[in-house]
């Protein structure tokens, strides 16, 4: 019964040990990552740190977009899905419009990403800047990111300006767009997807009933975003 | 002694003879020699009127003119033979009196002794029961209400009809002219050997290679054709049908339908019918149906199975197409050209249909084991010069294979409703043709149906098209799926 008793007691012990260590380990690794200290008051350091965002931000711009219908905030969508033909009527925003959307959230949610600076605070730098400025463009086979945001970071008299960021992602976003417009003039005069035609693509299409409404979904298995194939969706009634 | 007796005995005979034969010429209608003291008989079915002649019992019928006779008269001398005298001789005094009266060429009767009643018109007559009478080769045996008029004979009822080589049992309501005969109804017409059995306000003409009927009304008349193949014919308003008198028969037939039932068909038991709303033509075999069938527009073969109704289907001519050849192959010795434009070649042997031209293939939509429609709906349409190959599963149900093919463009070559979800069809784009997908997705999921069609192909492409469980994927390029109501991918998508 001691006996018994005796090993109970140690594998309590060694399991707070564990616990105790495995506690080390994360904290360690927690603090290491979010540790102002990874950012050192130097050009390269603060400027990959906001480039970081920028190239989040423009990717969750992407992600966003093309989830919802080639916008990033629809109106008329069904389950957050944009209806981009709806009774015969095309719905389809324009290139420039998919450009001018994508800008305006990067430039609406990059403070965010960078958290309003709150790190450049707690390090004791002071930070000054203007609202950013996106301009997104879609290529055939990327979407380029070009976004104007003058930033001076201080640290006593030391102060590092920061004006221009930009970035490509590797998203055939126009191909796709073309795609889509095609798609959608032959849905508008026949109700149907040419199928002969999309054997001049290689995309992935699948298309579903979804509430009374049909949902296109284009992957592009070539160009992947976050480690998936690059999806845009949209919906039709 | 006795020869002079007997030589004056035959010179008497002699003179009443000559003075019996040459009476007619003198003997004029109301001339006609009748004994005072006789009464004048009652005219039944007269109405009393009209003075009637009294007949001397011992007339000689073969001195009487009945051509200048008023109807009453003829009456009279008709009624005036006792029934006991109607025996041959007075039957073909009375036939020879009406040739001559009527202007009929060729007349044989035998009223019979039945009650009768007569009538005896300017240019008609009419026995209300007869045994016998063969006008111009038209034979009815115990009539009913029978009247000659003009060269249309007409019966209430007649035990059988003999016209043209044919014989027609059972009949109500005869009206028979030179050269056709209508029957109110009959129970059978047969004409070597052929039978048709069950007519009804047909009107036929026998001729000596066909046997030509034309229908005013809806019903259904069975046929025994001379190879000793069971049809029916279901006639409507306006419905014609010929059947040749050879071996194979030939049909034709206009605004009706022909249909074959057989029992040892590529799948069992299985009736065929051609139905046409224009006109149709038809040949076959006893035992295993329809060999081909000429099929003008609007006109339709049809394939039922009584073992399972998912087999059903049809070939179906539209308005704007021309005539179209369907021709079945049940058994492997049978062979078709099927190198043909404007026919579709249906092979219960290899599996396989063959379409080439403007026409469409009826099937049931299909689900589980079930047939869902109440009919033979639209499956695929071919349009002119374009063709389509079939190839069926063992159950003659399903198509593992669909190929189309054209031989000169148009703007749209054919559409395949693959179930009541998805329609494929061939169109015509930039001068290529190209293949379209049209899915129903409003359609609620009580009412899908399966796919008949499993992989969908052309001539002048190098990809397919697959579709199982309502599922379309294509992999050509892009790879294209098309999921039904509540496929587990949809989650994938929309959570």
């Amino acid at each position: 019964m001691k006996k018994t008793k005796a090993q109970l007691s140690i594998f309590i012990v060694l399991g707070v040990l564990i616990l105790i260590f495995l506690f080390i380990v994360f904290y360690y690794i927690y603090s290491s990552y979010a540790s102002p200290d990874r950012l050192k008051f130097e050009r390269s350091s603060i400027a990959s740190y906001m480039q970081a965002c920028v190239d989040k931000t423009s990717s969750d711009a992407l992600k966003l977009a093309g989830r919802q219908g080639l916008y990033t905030a629809p109106k008329d969508a069904l389950a957050n899905v944009s209806y981009l033909l709806k009774g015969n009527l095309n719905k389809l925003p324009s290139q420039q419009a998919i450009e001018q959307d994508l800008s305006r959230y990067v430039e609406q949610h990059l403070l965010a990403c960078l958290g309003n600076f709150a790190e450049f605070e707690q390090l004791e730098w002071s930070v000054s800047y203007e609202q950013p400025k996106a301009s997104a463009s879609m290529n055939l086979n990327d979407v380029s990111f070009s976004v104007s945001f003058p930033v001076n970071v201080k640290q006593q008299d030391l102060t590092i300006s920061l004006n221009q960021f930009s970035v490509k992602q590797d998203i055939r976003l126009l191909y796709l767009y073309r795609i889509i417009e095609k798609m959608l003039a032959t849905l508008q005069a026949e109700q149907a997807i040419d199928l002969t035609d999309m054997t001049n693509y290689n995309i992935n299409l699948t298309v579903f009933p979804y509430q009374n409404a049909s949902v296109y979904a284009l992957e592009d298995p070539e160009h992947m975003i976050s480690g998936k194939p690059y999806l845009v969706m949209f919906a039709v009634k | 002694m006795a020869k002079l007796s007997k030589v004056a005995i035959y010179l008497l005979l002699f003179v009443f003879f000559v003075n019996t034969v040459s009476a007619p010429d003198t003997v004029e209608g109301p001339q006609t020699p009748i004994s005072p003291g006789d009464s004048l008989p009652t005219i039944p079915g007269s109405g009393g009127e009209g003075p009637g002649t009294p007949i001397d019992a011992n007339t000689n019928w073969e001195t009487v003119d009945l051509s200048g006779m008023t109807s009453d008269q003829i009456y009279i001398y008709f009624d005036s033979i006792p029934d006991w005298r109607f025996d041959e001789l007075n039957q073909q005094k009375l036939a020879k009196a009406l040739k001559k009266k009527y202007n009929i060429q060729e007349l044989d009767i035998n009223v019979g002794d039945e009650n009768n009643n007569a009538e005896f018109e300017q240019d008609s007559f009419y026995f209300s029961n007869l045994d016998y009478l063969n006008v111009q080769q038209t034979i009815i045996n115990n009539g009913v209400n029978v009247k000659y008029k003009q060269g249309n004979l007409t019966a209430e009822h007649a035990d059988s009809v003999i016209k043209d080589g044919s014989i027609t049992t059972n009949v109500e309501d005869l009206n028979a002219g030179s050269q056709t005969f209508f029957l109110g109804k009959a129970d059978s017409l047969m004409s070597d050997s052929i039978t048709l059995r069950d007519l009804k306000n047909a009107t036929v003409k026998v001729k000596q290679q066909d046997i030509q009927i034309s229908f005013d009304g809806d019903y259904e008349i069975n046929i025994t054709d001379k190879s000793f193949a069971h049809t029916s014919f279901n006639a409507t308003e306006g419905s014609s049908l010929v059947i040749t008198k050879t071996i194979p028969a030939y049909y034709n037939l206009s605004n009706g339908s022909l249909s074959f039932s057989g029992i040892e068909g590529p799948y069992g038991a299985f009736t065929e019918t051609v139905q046409t709303a224009t006109n149709a033509s038809v040949y076959l075999n006893p035992s295993l149906g329809f060999i081909c069938a000429f099929l003008m527009p609007l006109s339709t073969y049809a394939f039922y199975s009584f073992e399972d109704t998912r087999r059903d289907f049809a070939i179906s001519i539209p308005q704007n197409s021309s005539q179209f050849k369907v021709c079945t192959r049940k058994d492997w010795v049978e062979k078709h050209d099927n190198n043909c434009n404007q026919c579709a070649i249906i092979d219960f042997v290899s599996k396989k249909i063959e379409m080439h031209g403007f026409v469409s293939y009826l099937r049931h939509h299909i689900k589980g084991s079930s047939v869902v429609s109440s009919s033979l709906q639209l499956f695929h349409i071919s349009l002119p010069n374009a063709s389509a190959s079939f190839t069926l599963d063992a159950g003659f149900i399903f198509i593992p294979q669909l190929r189309i093919s054209y031989t000169q463009q148009h703007p749209e070559i054919s559409r395949t409703f693959a179930s009541r979800y998805h329609t494929l069809y061939e169109r015509q784009v930039n001068n290529s043709m190209h293949r379209f997908l049209k899915t129903n997705f409003q359609l609620p999921l009580s009412e899908m149906s399966d796919n008949l069609v499993y992989t969908y192909t052309t001539n002048y492409s190098d990809f397919d098209t697959t579709i199982r469980d309502n599922v379309v994927s294509q992999k050509a390029g892009s790879k294209v799926t098309v999921l039904p109501p509540n496929h587990p991918l949809i989650k994938k998508y929309l959570p």
